[in-house]
């Protein structure tokens, strides 16, 4: 889903979610009734937990009985057993407090399915409820710390992008720097893209799965690691002591000037706590010619309710923002005066995937009259989210709490009615609809948030974000759709 | 009297140098707060407002010249354009003095004048015929006539008293007979124009604690140091780290926006960030331009940045104790006074446009004699007692005082619910602490303001021994009498409607926590009864500042009244209330 792919390109598909219902029959699964009843009373309390946890934060949450019954029916599913005859008015009946109970019970039961044993796994829960609840997913509690550390941009590590070296076109063990993050410990340190792992702390790890090798590079600010690496084609690896700190991932990018034309582009590509920061960095080095500034938000989805205000805070001069709205009640967010780059005009790039906070952003500057859009409708998702804990210390619950509306109070969320209504194309399976294939199919459509200058072929910052002269190319484009170009040359007509 | 002074050993070399130049018997009390230089820019006349004392500190060579007893302290300091002369104001002793003797730095006190209320600075215009004069708490400032004469002693004569509606602190005198009034809490500014007599123009900024104003050379801009409180943000570490609960501004202003009425002035010049992750340079007091830029003093973390204008290019240096002012000599030097370490740092400007740090000064404080009182004082202005020098107790509580903005903190518990700042004159009278009044202990509360609000994991335990006994200090104006029928019938009113009952005493407060039907955004309704003191002093009531008056209180929220009061009841109240 949209919150964790950003993630997952820092810790390295930590936790490979796991549901692997067939393993072979034989070998260490012979354990004792006992330890398999107090096996499946800790499997249903999980799971109870974060069907609870669901129940009481999702903005548009099934009952408990209904997940019950899903989780049930799903894994009796896989191990391929027949349907439970009267489960669902069965759970129906059931008290409340006794759905834990019948939980771990039905899953004792599944344990003997012609399927083969069954391994419960917590975190792979929200694939477990693909399409019953949507958007949810489960962590951990050090990947929460870890998640919040990014956030709020102080992550501590080495400062890679770890992933899978591939041998023949196949993911094999060990791992390589897919990418080194400037500033950080290891870019200090002279290590370069594409740089393999030979040793970690004097021990090889060749054959570590990436999960394990993660594991070793990790550890607390201020302590060290000693890795070896080596190119594929270096004879002599080299050898690094690294420091680990806090290492700053920028969620903008370099800005990007449309030669004469006084518009610089911006690309902001997370809303992390320090981005306004980062923005301030930003305006204070601007070319002095720059009249317009265009915040590119094309490649931007991000769902903290309290970054993105802070965000609106910054860019929007005062005025309501609009409301947004949980379970918990409805709260009207009112931007306080000045902005950013006052004195310029700002412009503000969308498209497909421009989605959550940053379309509710782009729908206020536009409402207030404070920038004006381009590019194309935005993706409609309209929501924000949060993690909150369940009553199991370890699992947390990353969940759609809320909903944004604009200031007139229409929201920017399509609902799956909506959605359906407007689109001939099937849905797709996964717990988030693929908004680009939807997108491509319709046009224009309500939800999310209208261009005020429509551009429906350049849904995409040019170039890839990691490229230098995306930025340059979109804010010469910029320039062009803003008829700029002419305007910028001497004038002739004397006046 | 016998001077101690300590010279560093480069100052024959012209590189920056720090003197100390108090009386050692008073060492602890002296309190630089306002210098002018004379004419060949060697010396530097400066007014202290611990002692009373005017000293001369040569800039050459660190010596003490003359330093005269003037009045009690001296909180403001100006040359009178083309003159031999000096106005001092004295806040504790209410006078206005007249010095001359400039030109031959000897110094002789010519006419003293009484004053209504307690100064807090004076500006004189720009044409040299008027003294505007603002004072604490007051919500005027007081003009004077100024009539410099050839060798003689100008004449000074009252003119009158022009109305804000909101107390002041510095002054700026633009072109003509105007002069620029800024809040001493809040952001609102206000253009007096001295020869109508009344204000001209008045703006209301986004931020508070408005402590430097100057005009640039071409007089097209002016420079105006503040802060910005922002209640989207929490205390958080996150956002106090990333500067977002606090940011340390210079705003650059056209001066002909700011003489337009119609402007608006938060989307008019541009904002500079002073604060940066390691260093947020918090309470940025006295700025003046230098060369295409301006340097700026931070009050709380004792340095001075010069910044470029046009690419915001920047170089820090560190300087005394609670650095406030600061004057420019025209060969390239920076002279800044350091109100709590007793000393002037002199710094060296040529180099700053390459961004070239400025050379590191050894501060010339001596030890201090370590009262709790003085220690807790430095420590209420000390920034670097907040993470990263964001801010310090005073970017929040003004001179102990509140500017009535809300700020999102774990004061009540959660975040979520902004709470408005509560001033802290009289504070150590009014436990227990906190909204909830759940903190018996102030130093406990104290030590979780700095741990939550603050961010500082681990305050030191002195420190908050000395904020204690400082903040007991902290005192409210005096209970005025009742000298008005509307006063004593409010009084009436006060006891018949039972106000009492929660605010209760001299203090006029109680300690338990009440539910008066406010409820905020997580619900919780109990609070404790704030003290009904300094009432006159503050502009918004209640938990989160939804009352934006006394009379609002009444009749907009009928704050625990059983049936409404009419207007005249409500103005009785009021009036009663605004005399505690």
């Amino acid at each position: 889903m949209f919150v964790r792919c950003r993630v997952l390109i820092v810790v390295a598909l930590f936790f490979a979610p796991s549901m692997s219902a067939a393993q072979p029959p034989d070998g260490t699964a012979l354990e004792g009734d006992t330890a398999l009843s107090s096996k499946n009373d800790t499997a249903a309390r999980e799971l109870m937990a974060i069907i609870d946890a669901v129940v009481e934060h999702h903005i548009n949450p099934p009952t408990r009985q209904q997940l019950v019954l899903e989780t049930l029916c799903r894994l009796n599913a896989r191990v391929k057993r027949p349907a439970i005859p009267g489960l669902a008015n069965h759970i129906s009946r059931a008290h409340p407090e006794a759905l834990e109970m019948l939980l771990a019970e039905e899953l004792g039961r599944m344990h003997e399915g012609p399927g083969g044993k069954l391994e419960i796994n917590a975190i792979a829960m929200p694939q477990l409820l693909d399409g019953v609840v949507d958007g949810f997913s489960v962590i951990t509690a050090e990947q929460s710390r870890i998640d919040r550390q990014l956030a709020a941009n102080l992550y501590v590590g080495i400062g890679i992008q770890l992933s899978s070296p591939m041998v023949n076109g196949k993911r094999s063990r060990g791992g390589v720097m897919q990418r080194v993050f400037p500033g950080g410990p290891a870019d200090k340190a002279g290590a370069k893209d594409g740089d393999f792992f030979v040793e970690v702390d004097g021990k090889p790890v060749g054959r570590l799965s990436i999960a394990a090798l993660v594991e070793r590079l990790r550890g607390p600010r201020g302590s060290t690691v000693e890795i070896v690496v080596k190119q594929p084609d270096e004879e002599t690896p080299r050898t690094y002591k690294l420091t680990r700190d806090i290492v700053p991932i920028a969620s903008v990018s370099p800005v990007g000037y449309s030669d004469d034309h006084g518009v610089a582009c911006i690309q902001i590509n997370q809303v992390k706590s320090s981005t306004v920061h980062e923005l301030r960095e930003i305006e204070a080095s601007l070319d002095s010619a720059t009249e317009v500034v265009a915040l590119d938000f094309r490649a931007l989805g991000d769902f903290d309710l309290h970054n993105g205000k802070l965000l609106a805070n910054a860019l929007i001069d005062g005025g309501l923002v609009g409301t947004a709205e949980s379970v918990s009640g409805s709260e009207k967010f009112t931007a306080e005066p000045s902005r950013l780059f006052t004195g310029r005009e700002l412009v503000v790039l969308i498209g497909p995937d421009t989605i959550g906070t940053p379309e509710w952003i782009a729908a206020a500057l536009q409402d207030l009259q404070q920038a004006k859009l381009l590019g194309a409708p935005t993706s409609g998702h309209g929501q924000f989210i949060e993690t909150v804990e369940t009553s199991v210390p370890d699992l947390l619950v990353t969940i759609p709490i809320g909903r944004l509306r604009r200031a007139n109070g229409v929201s920017l969320q399509l609902t799956t009615d909506e959605r359906k209504s407007l689109t001939k194309i099937e849905m797709p399976k996964s717990t988030f609809f693929d908004f680009k294939s939807i997108t491509a199919a319709l046009d224009p459509r309500p939800g999310g948030v209208q261009p005020d200058i429509g551009d429906i072929s350049w849904t995409k910052p040019s170039g890839g974000r990691d490229s230098e002269s995306a930025p340059a190319m979109t804010a010469k484009r910029v320039a062009r759709l803003l008829n700029r170009e002419t305007a910028a040359t001497p004038a002739e007509s004397g006046q | 009297m016998t001077f101690r002074f300590r010279v560093a050993q480069f100052a024959a070399m012209g590189l920056p140098v720090c003197l100390s130049f108090c009386a050692a018997e008073d060492a602890a009390l002296s309190k630089p707060s306002a210098m002018v230089l004379s004419p060949d820019e060697q010396t530097a006349f400066v007014a202290n407002e611990g002692n009373g004392t005017i000293c001369l500190v040569s800039l050459n060579t660190g010596r003490i010249g003359l330093s005269i007893p003037v009045g009690q302290g001296l909180t403001d300091l100006v040359a009178v354009p083309n003159s031999d002369c000096l106005l001092a104001i004295d806040n504790v002793g209410r006078k206005l003095h007249l010095l001359d003797g400039v030109e031959e730095l000897a110094l002789s006190l010519r006419q003293t004048f009484d004053l209504k209320f307690a100064p807090l600075r004076i500006a004189v215009s720009r044409d040299a015929t008027v003294v505007c004069v603002t004072s604490e708490w007051e919500h005027h400032v007081q003009l004077f006539r100024l009539e410099t004469q050839a060798d003689a002693v100008p004449n000074i004569t009252p003119v009158a008293n022009v109305e804000l509606g909101f107390p002041q602190r510095d002054i700026l005198p633009l072109a003509d007979q105007k002069f620029l009034v800024a809040g001493r809490f809040g952001g609102r500014i206000a253009i007096v124009d001295a020869s109508a007599k009344k204000v001209a123009i008045e703006h209301r900024l986004h931020g508070h604690n408005i402590r430097g104003m100057a005009l640039e050379e071409d007089t097209q801009h002016i420079l105006l140091s503040h802060q910005i409180l922002s209640k989207v943000a929490r205390s958080s570490f996150d956002d106090v780290h990333w500067g977002m609960l606090m940011q340390n501004v210079v705003r650059r202003i056209p001066v002909g926006d700011l003489l337009d009425p119609s402007t608006a002035i938060n989307s008019a010049g541009r904002i500079y960030s002073l604060g940066d992750t390691g260093d947020g340079f918090a309470d940025p007091y006295d700025v003046v331009p230098v060369n295409g830029g301006f340097a700026v003093l931070s009050a709380g973390t004792n340095k001075l940045k010069l910044m470029s204008c046009s690419d915001a290019t920047s170089a820090t240096t560190t300087v005394g104790v609670r650095p406030v002012r600061m004057a420019k000599a025209t060969d390239h030097r920076l002279v800044v006074l350091n109100h709590l370490s007793n000393s002037v740092s002199v710094v060296d400007d040529s180099n700053w446009r390459n961004g070239e740090l400025i050379q590191e000064l050894a501060i010339g404080a001596e030890a201090l004699m370590g009262t709790g009182i003085f220690d807790g004082e430095r420590a209420f202005f000390d920034a670097t007692l907040s993470h990263d020098g964001w801010m310090s107790c005073h970017s929040c509580h003004t001179d102990g005082h509140s500017p009535d903005l809300l700020a999102d903190t774990l004061g009540d518990g959660a975040y979520g619910n902004p709470k408005r700042i509560p001033s802290l004159l009289g504070v150590g009278a009014t436990g227990p602490w906190g909204w909830d009044g759940k903190k018996p202990d102030f130093q406990v509360q104290l030590k979780l303001t700095l741990n939550s609000t603050m961010q500082n994991e681990s305050p030191p335990a002195e420190a908050i021994k000395h904020l204690a006994t400082y903040l007991e200090t902290l005192s409210l104006p005096a209970i005025e009498s009742l000298s008005t029928e509307a006063t004593k019938r409010g009084q009436a009113l006060f006891q018949s409607l039972n106000c009492a009952e929660c605010h209760a005493g001299d203090t006029y407060t109680s300690a338990k926590a009440v539910d008066v039907g406010l409820r905020d955004e997580s619900g919780n309704r109990e609070f404790n009864p704030p003290s009904l003191r300094g009432l006159k002093l503050r502009t918004r009531y209640f938990h989160d500042g939804r009352a934006a008056s006394l009379d609002a209180v009444f009749e907009e929220f009928t704050h625990q009244l059983k049936q409404p009061l009419d207007k005249k009841q409500r103005d009785d109240l009021t009036s009663f209330l605004l005399t505690l």
